[in-house]
């Protein structure tokens, strides 16, 4: 049977990415709040100057958010 | 009521603007002006809820876990909690819709748009762009460097016996489902307004 990990372990990856949203959340308020380009926007022109990259990135991603998520018996 | 279009007036056929179709007339609707302002703060108010909810999450899951030894559910976490896994799924795609909705109607100032336009120029370092585009790939190695580091944290817990990422999900929400249930919304809403815009003309507004 597998155990839980170590305290520190979790709270570093909980704090790493959670944070890391909240961050980027903060700056979407600003640039919304002052009619500037959104993050969204960023990643868009990103993706359109780089777009295998951008596929790489997303198949990985993508792959990522599946496996942490998509919980299964 | 339109006209018939015969050989004998081609250039009224011409000039006749041509009927769009339905999807394209609602994906061209633009916001009235004078209610641009309202879906900015409208905006603007759904992101601090996400933030808001972001926080509370990464606050009370590490208060927990600092505080008691023990996970708060049982080993393997269970799939069965409150709201039903459906219902999260259907909110989780509402939120989602929600934060594209919100980045498409957004209206953005066209003189900050206006800089991502210009043409290549001779040298790197003489681009207008130069400052931004550090910002964004600073950001993009962080954001690579936190993906190897879930993958290496990942791949070491499984081949430890030890409860992977995936397991402190399910327990989260095993042992708090609404509170789990708004922190997944929050994400998809975040991720619906980053990753599933519509491409921007010269002028601000959204085009199909």
């Amino acid at each position: 049977m597998v155990e839980p990990a170590p305290r520190e372990v979790v709270v570093f990856i909980t704090v790493v990415g959670l944070s890391t949203l909240a961050l980027l959340a903060l700056s979407d308020i600003f640039l919304t709040a002052t009619k500037r380009a959104s993050v969204g926007e960023w990643v868009t022109l990103w993706a359109k100057r780089y777009p295998m990259y951008a596929l790489a990135l997303t198949l990985v991603a993508g792959g990522l958010l599946g496996h942490f998520y998509f919980a299964t018996p | 009521m339109s006209s018939t279009i015969t050989p004998a007036n081609p250039d009224q056929a011409r000039t006749e603007p041509r009927q769009k179709r339905l999807v394209d007339r609602v994906r061209d609707w633009r916001v009235p002006p004078q209610v641009q302002g309202v879906v900015t703060w409208v905006s603007v108010g759904f992101l601090i809820m996400a933030f808001a909810i972001v926080v509370w999450d990464m606050v009370s899951a590490v208060s927990y876990i600092v505080s008691n030894p023990a996970p708060p559910c049982s080993n393997p976490p269970s799939l069965q909690s409150y709201p039903p896994q459906l219902v999260v799924v259907g909110v989780c795609l509402v939120t989602f819709l929600l934060g594209h909705l919100t980045a498409r109607l957004q209206f953005i100032d066209a003189k900050h748009l206006a800089r991502h336009q210009v043409k290549e120029v001779e040298h790197p370092e003489r681009d207008p762009r130069l400052r931004e585009a550090l910002i964004v790939q600073a950001l993009l190695l962080v954001f690579l460097l936190e993906m190897i580091g879930l993958l290496i944290v990942e791949a070491l817990t499984l081949s430890h016996n030890v409860w992977p990422i995936t397991f402190y999900v399910r327990c989260a929400y095993n042992a708090a489902g609404v509170q789990s249930m708004w922190a997944a919304a929050s994400i998809l809403f975040l991720v619906g307004r980053w990753f599933w815009l519509p491409a921007r003309r010269n002028d601000g507004r959204t085009s199909s």
